[in-house]
């Protein structure tokens, strides 16, 4: 075969070879999206069917079909009407709001500490901190219930916020990333004359924004979604949080419209920040992942 | 010499300044590292530390609601360890753990590695399979609640009754309980594992992975060869997270079955909170918080020395 007719055929064969594989590549990648949009589907339907029972007149969803036959927002009426829903949220809102704020400014001021200061006690006062990390949030709840309910605490709102703005991971992440920041960034601040929490205010928390807001996200929801704690230290429902208000609506079996609608009303701000933020939440998860 | 450089020896000093400003700089530094320090450590010490150490007192002691606190030495513990109950829930927070931890590792390992093999558009379903960790488990155990329910009206009769398979009662039912339960909770908490080893699954160099391949070597016995090993750090981090969750079940208990049917669900700090705050027995609760308090750090300690002697090999 003379050398053109080689190379033509090579180049045939070759094609051909390759038109192969990435048939089979085509193959897997359907089957890879089909598979992932499957459990995606899954993962989301019980959402889906909260949302169309919210949206539901009474009577008009007949299962197994999840469409309501007639939409309405009457659930949501209802249940600002009959239950307290509207200061549920708000008692919510205030305590997940004021504890990620408290918790971020105390936690990264005694990461500052920890990381580029130095003071006598420095690393026991940190193990002796890291160490709560072991502790349950069980074990501590009695007692801590027997404090705050003798210094009158229950039922109001710093009984529901302080005890639980001492919050480990959050020093823990901050000291980390603070003892990545290069030491002359703080030195020369300090040879211009600047106070230490001139340092703090205006060298380390512009550097430390990322964390802080991956860490306020993170924050945000665990408190947005904490139900031990409030269900222990609120009695009154004018105080309950939405976790608490919803978690006793349901023992008194109202209709299930108006029970799905105040799910959902409790869903609307975790999926908000969600989805505003998960490039940040995102970040976090890897961040965490990677001791 | 005075005013000579002083040699920064990794110590964060720069290297200007004399020796005065160095102790001047070092006085500042511990007034100011203390009072840093100050509103953290009030904080630990007025609600972490001290009723840590006040729950390890009440365990020793006799209090109940309209009482007074009295020494009781092990009594508590003698009572646990001989109460019916105690036993009761310790076997289903474990039976729990057993069912609910594996399921949620091999889900989140599975959703993980499926979407690291996905290249364009990963992120909506990254997004999307994390959403249900955004809601809160009460949340969860009511929409769930309403998918199990017993008669026709739920989810899961009435697909059911499609197929005209008569309707299960799973959450009244002692044997189906504990699956139900591990099966929620897994929908609403699989998402952030599932991150996690997504993120420990990128760090993985490709080139070994191709190297593999190169060598001809087939897909399963890659991934158990070289990304599991790989993966071992991580992997035991989700573990710990997991078991650790498992172990202090409260929010599905608490709203979808209330320990039932006749304690088949009760976990130990469902049983925890119900002599707390039903029976008013403080003192009763504080041991069973202690028992809680051992468990988890047995596991951490465990997977921690898993952790450790991986990392020797």
């Amino acid at each position: 075969m003379s050398d053109h007719e080689g190379v033509v055929t090579g180049l045939i064969f070759r094609k051909g070879a390759k038109r192969g594989r990435s048939a089979r590549r085509d193959v897997t990648a359907v089957v890879k999206y089909g598979l992932v949009s499957l459990i995606a589907l899954f993962t989301i339907y019980p959402l889906f069917l909260m949302v169309m029972l919210a949206f539901g007149s009474s009577g008009s969803v007949q299962m197994p079909n999840p469409i309501p036959s007639r939409f309405t927002t009457d659930n949501f009426a209802a249940a600002l009407q009959t239950t307290s829903v509207a200061r549920w949220t708000l008692n919510s809102l205030m305590k997940a709001g004021i504890s990620v704020i408290i918790t971020l400014i105390v936690s990264s001021m005694a990461a500052y500490a920890f990381a580029k200061l130095r003071f006598r006690g420095r690393s026991s006062l940190f193990w002796v901190i890291l160490s709560m990390l072991m502790v349950p949030g069980q074990l501590t709840v009695v007692p801590l219930y027997l404090m705050v309910a003798n210094a009158g605490g229950m039922n109001t709102y710093w009984g529901l916020i302080v005890p639980e703005l001492a919050n480990v991971q959050a020093v823990f992440l901050m000291r980390q990333f603070i003892l990545d920041l290069p030491d002359d960034l703080v030195d020369a601040a300090r040879m211009d004359g600047a106070s230490e929490f001139g340092i703090y205010r205006r060298v380390i928390v512009p550097l430390i924004l990322p964390i802080m807001a991956t860490l306020g996200i993170f924050l945000f929801l665990w408190q947005w979604n904490d139900l031990l704690w409030p269900l222990l230290v609120t009695s009154a429902s004018n105080m309950y949080t939405l976790t608490v208000g919803l978690s006793t609506m349901e023992t008194l079996a109202p209709p299930l419209g108006q029970l799905m609608a105040t799910s959902t009303i409790s869903f609307i701000p975790s999926i908000v920040v969600f989805l505003v933020l998960q490039r940040y939440i995102r970040g976090g998860i890897a961040m965490t992942g990677m001791r | 010499m005075p005013g000579a450089l002083v040699e920064g020896r990794g110590r964060g000093r720069s290297a200007i300044g004399g020796r005065v400003v160095q102790s001047g700089a070092a006085d500042v530094n511990e007034t100011a590292g203390w009072l840093f320090v100050l509103p953290v450590t009030g904080l630990f010490l007025a609600f972490r530390i001290a009723p840590t150490i006040g729950a390890f007192g009440l365990s020793l002691s006799s209090y109940q609601l309209g009482g007074a606190i009295q020494w009781a030495g092990v009594t508590n513990y003698a009572r646990l360890i001989s109460d019916p109950a105690f036993w009761q829930s310790l076997r289903v927070t474990v039976v729990y753990c057993v069912i609910g931890t594996p399921l949620l590792i091999l889900v989140a390992l599975g959703c993980a590695t499926l979407l690291n093999s996905i290249g364009r558009g990963g992120w909506i379903f990254r997004a999307l399979l994390f959403l249900p960790y955004v809601t809160n488990l009460v949340l969860a155990s009511i929409i769930w609640r309403w998918i199990y329910a017993a008669d026709a009206t739920g989810l899961l009769n009435s697909v059911l009754r499609v197929f005209h398979i008569p309707p299960l009662d799973l959450l009244n039912n002692a044997t189906s309980v504990l699956p139900a339960i591990a099966v929620m909770a897994t929908w609403q908490s699989y998402g952030y594992a599932m991150m996690v080893l997504f993120a420990g699954l990128r760090n993985i160099p490709g080139e070994y992975l191709e190297a593999a391949g190169i060598d001809g070597a087939r897909t399963m016995s890659a991934f158990r060869h070289i990304t599991l090993p790989l993966l071992r750090p991580t992997l035991l981090f989700v573990l710990m997270i997991t078991t650790v969750g498992a172990i202090q079940v409260f929010d599905p208990v608490y709203v979808m079955t209330s320990g039932g049917p006749a304690g088949a669900s009760t976990s130990l700090v469902f049983m925890l909170y119900n002599q707390g705050f039903q029976a008013f027995d403080y003192s009763y609760t504080a041991v069973i918080g202690v028992v809680v308090f051992i468990m988890c750090i047995g596991v951490s300690l465990v997977q921690w020395r898993m952790m450790r002697s991986g990392v020797e090999r």
